[in-house]
């Protein structure tokens, strides 16, 4: 099949988005909801300042000799605050002094439509940054009539041809860049449609900021060899003044980037947005071996379910995910109408524990809802011995013991059983199971009676979370 | 008490406040979410429009508009919930091929309400707005490879669960290949 769209498939797509659009009926300008969100926006703002905020910025305005707004054409944010990368109109990076380089981005970035007017004179286009790192070739670039700084990407050693716009640093977040193949994606797509990736392996993140800061990125969470949770740091060199550079050796799904400016208060931001899990390919090799899954049931709409059931799990464990070598699909089932897949995943972490999330896909009205649960650091392997017992959003309880378990019993708090044994499939599973008034846990018993560990009953992980 | 850039600002907001609303419909496939997404951001536009240039107000509320929708399905990350289509019908389906290419409309349309949010932004962002695939890579933070890929996966599903497959002679999926898998 060709993945070039048509003409023909356009037009349609265009054609539904248009008669959708044409069809709203948008009211008026609803200008009292605006007022009064501006009137709070302005309070927690003001707030935001009392707070201790304003010295830290008055003094660097007072420095500066400046506010905001448009210098030489250029409009940016406050300088002089974490938010701002440093620049003195010299370019610094391993690329400095490349100035056919330098020159044919500015080319490059002045001949881009999308940015800038035709016409426009390339050397108005300012680069704060050009280098290559492990996995990317970067660059920070500003011009005139834009707001803020805009990272250029390309895979390391790109010709200026292979350099495009990326993330556009405006306003008061800390201007950083998640670079690499796992989150960038350099990817050539051939005739036949299959792709493939360009460049050298490498994964991290840069912050340009002011100099002298300290920046600290958490590059997801890990799980030591006994199973205690801790953040996985990363270290971040400063390269060049107020540009720091921290490869990951295994790209997190979740980066936090926390950045503490000379005399200034630690200001943090993050992005879960991307990874280097490509979710098939991890699926694959994750459950590769009857020794690593088990009950991994018929799935007919592999890379949508697949891959929403991993990307949500690993998002909920904040893991970094690898290729999926040192990790697990313990158990995953999908219904005959395919309306309903479940998952145990399990990620091996840095420092050789694991991290075990349950994950729930269900298709209801129209959509799908994706639901991770409880996203516990384990010390063995996937279920670490104990097995794993949720209570799905559809109401009733999955329960996924250790393989040699054959039935399990609900238990209260205080573990005693409520009610009697109840049996679990080949797979060690039972679905579908009504959960008991008081239920808090499930213990598990193997063909002999023997206890095989006890298992908490787990609710949904809460959107507003993250583990840590 | 208000100035000119005020009076700038509610002249701005008057006029475009339809086509807005409407854009944002696009990429969220919800009215009320669409509204809140433009009011979100026009409440933040409206303390900086001092520094906003005129000319490139409306680029730089759309950009503002696509990165806020795409941030607040990144802060849902755990669990998505995609609700079924929501757009206006327009009027009773007309006979004929206008009936058939409203049908076509209508079916791709709930499908691409079901998309992923960043997905769908691309597909908006590249069809509707006829934007490159550069464009739309700055427009939403990411690398163009990324466009090309979430194109490519946007029109997979939009083949094998639409009717476009009819349009490019595609055949439908074959359910019993599922069934293999299983």
């Amino acid at each position: 099949m060709s993945t070039t769209w048509t003409p023909a498939e356009e037009e349609a797509v265009r054609s539904a988005l248009a008669v959708g659009q044409e069809a709203m009926d948008v009211g008026a300008v609803p200008w009292s909801s605006l007022e009064r969100r501006r009137s709070a926006a302005t309070r927690r703002h003001r707030t935001a300042v009392g707070l201790g905020v304003a010295g830290a910025i008055v003094a660097g305005l007072v420095g500066q000799g400046l506010l905001t707004g448009s210098v030489n054409g250029f409009v940016s944010p406050t300088a002089g605050s974490p938010f701002v990368p440093a620049y003195d109109g010299r370019t610094v990076g391993s690329l400095a002094a490349d100035t056919a380089f330098l020159d044919g981005l500015r080319q490059r970035i002045a001949d881009n439509r999308a940015v800038l007017p035709a016409g426009t004179d390339p050397s108005v286009v300012e680069v704060a940054l050009a280098t290559d790192v492990a996995g990317a070739r970067l660059a920070l670039a500003r011009m005139p009539g834009r707001d803020g700084w805009v990272w250029v990407t390309g895979p390391q050693g790109a010709p200026v041809s292979g350099m495009d716009l990326g993330n556009w640093c405006v306003g008061d977040d800390v201007c950083w860049l998640r670079y690499g193949l796992g989150w960038t994606s350099y990817v050539d797509t051939k005739p036949d449609g299959s792709s493939q990736l360009v460049g050298a392996r490498g994964d991290g993140a840069v912050v340009a900021t002011e100099p002298g800061s300290r920046v600290v990125l958490r590059g997801g969470n890990d799980v030591t060899a006994d199973g205690v949770l801790r953040p996985l740091q990363v270290a971040a060199e400063e390269r060049w003044p107020g540009v720091f550079v921290g490869p990951l050796t295994v790209p997190p799904v979740r980066i936090d980037v926390a950045v503490t400016p000379p005399g200034g208060r630690t200001v943090r931001t993050w992005d879960a947005s991307g990874s280097g899990l490509a979710p098939d390919e991890w699926w694959d090799v994750a459950s590769a071996s009857a020794s690593r899954g088990r009950g991994v049931r018929g799935f007919s709409d592999l890379g949508d379910v697949r891959g929403d059931l991993v990307m949500a799990a690993a998002r909920a464990a904040g893991a970094a995910t690898g290729d999926g070598t040192r990790s697990r699909v313990v158990w995953a089932d999908q219904n005959a109408d395919g309306t309903v897949a479940r998952a145990v995943l399990a990620f091996g972490t840095v420092s050789g524990g694991w991290l075990r999330v349950a994950v729930e896909r269900v298709v209801e009205g129209g959509g799908f809802r994706l639901a991770a649960y409880g996203p516990a650091p384990v010390a063995r392997d996937g279920l670490d011995g104990t097995g794993a017992a949720w209570r799905s959003v559809v109401g009733t309880a999955v329960v996924v013991g250790p393989a040699q378990a054959r039935s399990f019993r609900w238990v209260d708090r205080d573990d005693r059983p409520l009610g009697g044994r109840r049996a679990l499939d080949g797979d060690a599973a039972a679905d579908g199971e009504p959960v008991p008034e008081g239920a808090v846990a499930v213990t598990f018993e193997g063909a002999d009676g023997a206890a095989l560990g006890r298992a908490a009953l787990v609710g949904a992980w809460p959107d507003d979370k993250v583990l840590s | 008490m208000r100035d000119a850039t005020d009076d700038g600002f509610r002249a701005f907001v008057d006029a475009r406040w339809p086509a807005l609303v409407r854009f944002a419909w696009s990429l969220t496939g919800d009215r009320g979410h669409a509204e809140d997404v433009v009011q979100a951001v026009l409440v933040r536009t409206w303390r900086r429009w001092g520094r906003i240039r005129l000319d490139g107000a409306e680029a730089y509320v759309r950009a503002a508009v696509v990165n806020e929708t795409v941030s607040r399905a990144r802060r849902r990350r755990v669990r998505e919930v995609v609700l079924p289509w929501t757009g206006e019908r327009p009027e009773p389906v007309p006979a004929g091929d206008a009936a058939e290419d409203r049908a076509v409309a209508d079916s791709v349309a709930a499908e691409l309400a079901l998309l992923p949010p960043r997905m769908r932004a691309v597909v908006v962002l590249r069809f509707l707005e006829d934007r490159s695939e550069a464009e739309t890579a700055a427009l939403l933070g990411c690398s163009p490879g990324t466009v090309k890929s979430q194109t490519n996966r946007a029109m997979a599903r939009l083949r094998d669960r639409t009717p476009l497959r009819d349009l490019v002679g595609v055949p439908a999926v074959d359910a019993a290949a599922g069934e293999e898998n299983r």
